[in-house]
């Protein structure tokens, strides 16, 4: 093990730290969203990520389309499978079980469902092997910085559109009529009904947005990758639940600090530790603040009167 | 509070009250729909049933509320009140039949927030304000079908006026306000959207008295607004003391009507609800057959 | 090979899934998946279908290919079936049966342990006097006992888990290691002058890790190559750019790259663009599927194979002309290969034996063992292993160019795993 990294090597961690939280945070944005409102914890989540990063493959391989108007067919046909999963499951759920827990439980059981279906569907149709959009798609190319360090427009994009995604999912959730008819359902669907709220197209909207930030996620990440395979997504949808636990259920501020949380953390597992336990630290983190605040650093907090 | 500016009660079938503030007077009145008609009462529910599986909590109950007025339905806990309201509302997952129609329109069947768009409001039991939401939000949810910004907020301004605590506390989750205040937001909410009926369910619920007494002073201020209400209460002194016209249900039948008059009169109604309102709810929490038979004897 | 990546869920969530997995794949496996191959040709699929019907036709050898047709793995299993028909057909054609033809029926492991084995005691009651797979690890330990009890000799391909010779003397594995031709790698690099390399590696891939921390450590310091950094990560890692700047320390004139998966194309793509000059090199599992989204980033990525078209050896030439000739329009790969070495292994041994039956099958594979090798599709083969019921192969390294693979060394038989021939 070679000392101590140089300045320029500790600069390029970071920015790889910096890209790398933005990447968490697309994909755990659309996750925290169905949680936290819907009360949905969406094990498709990672198969729709990798669904859309298969449609941009479909789309772009043949040259058929470009790159944006394949990221939006993308998120559309994301945002499409996660509203088809609840149209087809999580309503029924929903309007079965008086108990809220149970359907938690069964919601999160019919999208391990989804997910094996969504996966199925991508494994037939890519033969079960790595597949990635074409190169061609999006030339990346990197500016250099000071020293050895350099970013890619790429990683320039995956930032940015994930700081617009998070400020606008933020505003959306607490500003807007939609946003707060959103949490209005979230905390009680009977009375938000009563209020004129169109319960069922609230919940539709709301799984749309959260599918189409993960088909967002899924593209951006299959172009920065170049390559992918279905396991991919599951192998994000476990890092996204320790954001989710970390920040606080619910909370767009909390995932979002969370995500950069760990994506520095396992960043610095690399640079300087022992590399194989990167994903532990993920694991650390959750036990650290689950025994410190279990509610999360961000949780909701209590708006009832004992 | 503003009851005094409430003018008068007006009985039923009276002409609902017109006050010259801007915004409230637009509610259309009878007839000012198109499919309503010209006379017809605010709400007529025709041989309403509510079946959850196979038990039966309403039983083929019709009741009317002449527009401008506030009936009362009175009952004890159990009796199928609020069964009837939310089926009225469309707010429960229940087997419901029979005929509910709004100024002459017929509405029943539909879900919740269709109803809502057609001019009426249920003002849960419980209050229901969304906790985690700040006053304001739960106010501005009220309007969620009104689109038009500024007539938003100018409805928020005739509720803060009704209700001066909801402007105080505007920034505050509804889940830190005591009973009382969080029964003036379900109001407040309810006015927000502009409806031509509310129905309110056990407002005075959990409440102290004197509590009680500023929730009935509210819903006079309401009815002094246009709205004709339909009011479920366990408080039956209380109820009757703004209802113009009072249903009493018993185990999902109606019992007893006619004018509050006549129901403070009634020796049943007063056995059961004015003067033996303690054990009458014991009994009631308790479901024992015969026991509105006991208290008639 | 298939050590496949874990789907890794968290708790109580992966017994469900685990749950759902196998109804899924249980309710999509149809009840009779005994299916004759179609492909091979018209006359032995008509005979194929007297086969199933138990009434044992003379003149036809039946042997049942429990394979991954569906499921994880299914573009591995495609392409070892169709290595196995080019040589039932080329077998069937030669007259070394004593006049008598293979006839190959398929069994769908839809790449599920249970289905496997089910399959497995259905090859064992039926006819079939060899059976061929399954292609993943733990597919093939579930299933190899069930043939050893049933005494039929069970050639598997792929499933390179240890072990699984030691189940039995009916258990043969007709696919080299991939260590046997990592040398080669390493021989190329000492050539092109490389003095310092750093390395990338699965590490909780046994194999990869084995591979990588003690072989490749003994091969690159026999001819003076030192590993700098030496980076495992976890196979489920999705983030490069961290593992990139690492291996991009000390200004290496090679990385390894050896991962399993997208991982190898992404890294390498990482490399590329932050402007890394020197040769990438990674393992075997770097086939054309897991490379090809790495567009031109992938260039010049050098690896060791079993198998490569543009082999020398004459049983090679005679594969990929029989191959090309079969399935025009298609290069073979390593996964045909394969399947065309274990069938021909099996047609070997009948002619050897003279004998067709089950035992007559363990005979022939014996002597076929005894005599110490064969002449496959991957070259000459020789036995090895435990009671040298493994083979090692020659191998070649190729070079990834413009998507698809170009030799650069024909490694030479009899050298296998012997570091190395340079200087």
């Amino acid at each position: 093990m070679p000392g101590a990294p140089a300045a320029g090597e500790m600069l390029q961690q970071l920015i790889n730290a910096i890209v790398f939280g933005s990447v968490l945070t697309l994909f755990a944005l659309g996750l925290s969203l169905a949680w936290g409102t819907l009360d949905v914890l969406n094990l498709a989540h990672g198969a729709v990520f990798i669904f859309a990063g298969y449609l941009t493959y479909e789309l772009t391989r043949q040259g058929a389309l470009s790159f944006v108007p394949a990221l939006i067919v993308s998120m559309v046909g994301a945002g499409a499978a996660t509203v088809a999963l609840e149209v087809l499951a999580f309503r029924f759920i929903r309007t079965r079980f008086a108990n809220k827990r149970q359907a938690e439980l069964s919601m999160l059981v019919a999208s391990i469902g989804g997910a094996i279906i969504i996966d199925q569907v991508v494994s037939n149709e890519t033969g079960a092997t790595t597949f990635g959009p074409p190169s061609s798609i999006f030339k990346v190319r990197e500016y250099h910085l000071t020293g050895s360090a350099g970013i890619t427009n790429i990683q320039i994009l995956i930032v940015v559109v994930a700081v617009l995604a998070a400020v606008g999912l933020d505003q959306w959730v607490r500003r807007s009529r939609q946003g707060r008819a959103v949490r209005a359902v979230a905390y009680d669907p009977v009375t938000s009904g009563l209020l004129g709220v169109n319960v069922s197209f609230v919940a539709i909207s709301t799984m749309f947005v959260a599918g189409a930030l993960a088909g967002l996620a899924g593209v951006l990440l299959a172009v920065n990758l170049r390559a992918e395979e279905v396991a991919v997504g599951q192998d994000y949808l476990l890092t996204a639940f320790a954001i989710l636990i970390v920040g606080g259920v619910g909370s767009v501020r909390g995932a979002v600090l969370a995500a950069y949380l760990i994506a520095i953390a396992e960043t610095a597992v690399v640079a300087y530790g022992p590399t194989q336990w990167r994903d532990g630290i993920a694991f650390l983190l959750i036990l650290l603040v689950l025994l410190v605040r279990p509610q999360g650093l961000f949780a909701k907090a209590q708006f009832q009167r004992a | 509070m503003s009851s005094d500016r409430a003018g008068g009660q007006p009985g039923p079938g009276g002409q609902p009250w017109r006050g010259g503030q801007p915004g409230l007077g637009e509610q259309p009145g009878p007839g000012g729909q198109g499919a309503s008609r010209e006379g017809a009462p605010a709400l007529k529910i025709d041989r309403l049933s509510v079946r959850y599986g196979h038990i039966t909590a309403v039983a083929s109950v019709s009741l009317e509320l002449p527009a401008g007025a506030i009936v009362a339905v009175l009952g004890a806990n159990g009796a199928g009140k609020s069964s009837t309201l939310g089926a009225v509302a469309g707010s429960v997952k229940a087997h419901v039949s029979g005929d509910v129609r709004l100024f002459g329109e017929r509405v029943g069947g539909r879900p919740s927030h269709r109803i809502v768009a057609r001019g009426m409001v249920l003002v849960p039991e419980g209050r229901r304000v969304i906790a985690p939401l700040s006053v304001e939000e739960n106010l501005l949810l009220g309007a969620y079908r009104q689109r038009s910004h500024k007539q938003v907020r100018a409805k928020l301004g005739e509720v803060h006026e009704l209700f001066p605590v909801l402007r105080e506390r505007r920034g505050s989750p509804a889940g830190l306000l005591s009973g009382g205040e969080q029964q003036m937001l379900a109001f407040g909410r309810a006015l927000m959207a502009d409806p031509r009926v509310i129905l309110m369910d056990e407002p005075s619920m959990g409440l102290a008295p004197a509590m009680v007494d500023r929730v009935i002073d509210a819903v006079r201020a309401i009815n002094a607004l246009g709205k004709s209400v339909l009011l479920v209460e366990q408080n039956a002194v209380a109820a009757l003391r703004v209802a113009s016209y009072a249903y009493v249900l018993d185990r999902g039948r109606i019992a007893s009507s006619g004018s509050a008059q006549t129901m403070r009169s009634d020796p049943v109604v007063a056995e059961v609800f004015l003067g033996l309102h303690e054990s009458a709810s014991r009994a009631s929490a308790e479901q024992g057959p015969g026991r509105s038979e006991a208290a008639r004897s | 090979m298939f050590s496949s990546r874990r789907l890794r869920w968290p708790g109580g969530a992966l017994a469900l899934l685990v749950m759902a997995v196998t109804i899924a794949a249980c309710g999509s496996s149809k009840p009779s998946t005994t299916k004759t191959t179609s492909t091979v040709s018209s006359t032995s699929s008509s005979v194929a279908a007297s086969a199933t019907s138990s009434t044992e036709s003379a003149g036809t050898i039946p042997v049942t290919f429990v394979g991954d047709e569906t499921g994880l793995v299914a573009f591995v299993g495609k392409e070892v079936l169709k290595g196995m028909e080019v040589a039932v057909k080329r077998a069937n054609a030669s007259g070394e049966l004593h006049g008598k033809k293979i006839v190959l029926s398929v069994m769908d492991t839809a790449s599920n342990v249970s289905t496997a084995t089910v399959k497995m005691s259905d090859a064992v009651k039926s006819n079939a006097v060899a059976v061929f797979g399954p292609l993943l690890s733990n597919e093939a330990l579930a299933t190899a006992p069930i043939a050893e009890r049933g005494k039929v000799v069970d050639i598997e391909t792929e499933a390179e888990v240890g072990g699984l010779l030691q189940i039995g003397k009916y258990i043969y594995r007709l696919t080299p290691s991939e260590f046997l031709y990592y040398p080669l790698t390493v021989d190329h690099l000492a050539k092109l002058g490389v003095k310092h390399v750093n390395l990338v590696y699965a590490s909780d891939n046994p194999t990869l890790t084995e591979e990588s921390t003690k072989l490749l450590p003994e091969w690159t310091k026999k001819l003076g190559i030192s590993i700098g950094t030496s980076v495992g990560i976890p196979s489920t890692t999705t983030e490069f750019s961290s593992i990139v700047t690492k291996l991009e320390t000390g200004k290496p004139e090679a990385i390894g790259v050896n991962m399993i998966g997208p991982a190898i194309a992404s890294i390498a793509s990482a490399l590329r663009t932050s402007g890394y000059k020197g040769t990438i090199f990674c393992d075997q599992s770097a086939t054309a599927g897991s490379l090809k989204p790495g567009g031109s980033a992938a260039n010049g990525i050098i690896y060791g194979v079993l198998y490569s078209p543009e082999m020398s050896f004459p049983s090679s030439k005679e594969f990929t002309k029989l191959y090309e000739e079969s399935f025009p329009g298609e290069k073979p790969q390593g996964y045909d290969a394969t399947g065309y070495d274990a069938m021909t292994a099996f047609a070997d041994a009948i002619a050897k034996s003279g004998s067709d039956t089950r035992e007559g099958v363990l005979k022939g594979m014996q002597e076929l063992t005894v005599a110490g090798s064969f002449d496959g599709g991957s070259g000459p083969l020789k036995f090895t292993g435990p009671e040298h019921r493994e083979v090692s192969g020659p191998g070649a390294l190729v070079e990834w160019k413009e998507g698809a693979e170009h030799m650069l060394v024909q490694g030479t038989p009899g050298l296998e795993s012997q570091p190395l021939k340079a200087q």
